[in-house]
């Protein structure tokens, strides 16, 4: 009696289960939902049924994950690109603003020379995946390099932009900072503000094309070994 | 140039299980029983080759009154050749699992 019970509960969740993904699933799919439920009625036991169900669930998230592939692959090409670059910017605009502005240090750059080092170690890697992933996905190796570069050129791009308006908003501030102070004062410059926005745009002027340089080798490096791998162009069916 | 959609040992099961019978119309839960493949996997991968028109489908009554119609299923003749192609480039790693399903 106990074991009926039980074998109607889980049929009641199976089919709750199926009603709900043929709500969610797109509408063209929703014949592979009568589906399941047709078959449905094949499986014994009601844990097989509610596992049976299931099915319905990987339709709808399946069918998801494919309307965001579409949607990524309907996306201009440079967006696509520079995807990996933006995200790349969001996060170092955050970290700028929260290490300058929020918690600002008080020590020479020296005293996180380790730390800085990990950081590029991170940067440079993170270009190669942006090679990688493309080049995972089919792309050409000349894509590969191109969204490296394209990574590191937009990323850079936008922490250096931050950097040129965090240190004219909090310019007392960014002064607090040992170097910078020291910096300012062996110038010869009449200008804080001078000062910051010399070394900034410099720094901009330089950065950049180092910037794009090692981009495109790490992307390169990591379409290689995208290829390496096995994940090479392919006949689709 | 995407991935290798179709390469996947769940997806080349599915693929010799249809082509051993390629004018026979097959049962998702039959397939999901003799192949040993959860719906969960089965069912996006019969989605998938029949969205490349790789697979016909087709409704049939059920056989007691009341319950609804089954969906079936079997190979276009693309999806054959598709099959004949994945199957004949099979590693022999994976043969094995393919014996006896027309591989």
């Amino acid at each position: 009696m106990k074991a009926k019970a039980f074998d109607r509960a889980f049929d009641a969740a199976a089919h709750r289960v199926l009603a709900w993904s043929g709500r969610h699933a797109e509408p063209s799919n929703a014949p592979w939902i009568d589906a399941l439920r047709g078959e449905l009625e094949q499986v014994e036991g009601g844990p097989a049924r509610l596992v049976w169900a299931l099915g319905g669930l990987s339709i709808v998230c399946s069918t998801r994950s494919n309307t965001l592939t579409r949607i990524w692959r309907s996306l201009p090409a440079p967006l696509r690109i520079s995807a990996y670059g933006l995200a790349l910017g969001a996060v170092m605009v955050v970290a700028i603003i929260w290490s300058i502005v929020i918690a600002p240090s008080h020590e020479s750059d020296s005293e996180y020379a380790a730390g800085y080092l990990v950081g590029y170690l991170v940067l440079f890697a993170y270009f190669g995946l942006s090679g990688f992933l493309v080049a995972r996905g089919g792309s050409s190796m000349g894509r590969a390099v191109l969204t490296g570069a394209a990574t590191a050129v937009v990323g850079i791009g936008m922490a250096l932009v931050t950097f040129i308006i965090i240190d004219n908003l909090f310019l007392d501030v960014v002064m607090q900072q040992p170097d910078k102070a020291y910096g300012f004062a062996h110038s010869g410059l009449a200008s804080a503000r001078d000062y910051v926005n010399q070394g900034n745009v410099l720094g901009f002027v330089t950065a950049m094309p180092m910037a794009a340089a090692i981009g495109a080798g790490c992307g390169l490096v990591g379409g290689l070994l995208a290829h390496r791998l096995g994940f090479r162009h392919a006949a689709t069916a | 140039m995407p991935r290798r959609p179709d390469a996947s040992p769940q997806t080349l099961l599915v693929l010799a299980a249809l082509f051993e019978a390629p004018d026979a119309w097959h049962y998702g839960y039959d397939l999901s029983r003799r192949l040993g493949l959860r719906s969960g996997t089965l069912y996006p991968i019969l989605v998938r080759l029949a969205e490349r028109g790789c697979l016909e489908t087709r409704w049939v009554e059920a056989e007691r009154p009341g319950r609804p119609p089954r969906h079936t299923y079997r190979l276009t003749a693309e999806g054959r050749a598709l099959a004949r192609s994945r199957l004949a480039a099979t590693t022999p790693a994976h043969r094995p699992a393919m014996e006896g399903w027309g591989a």
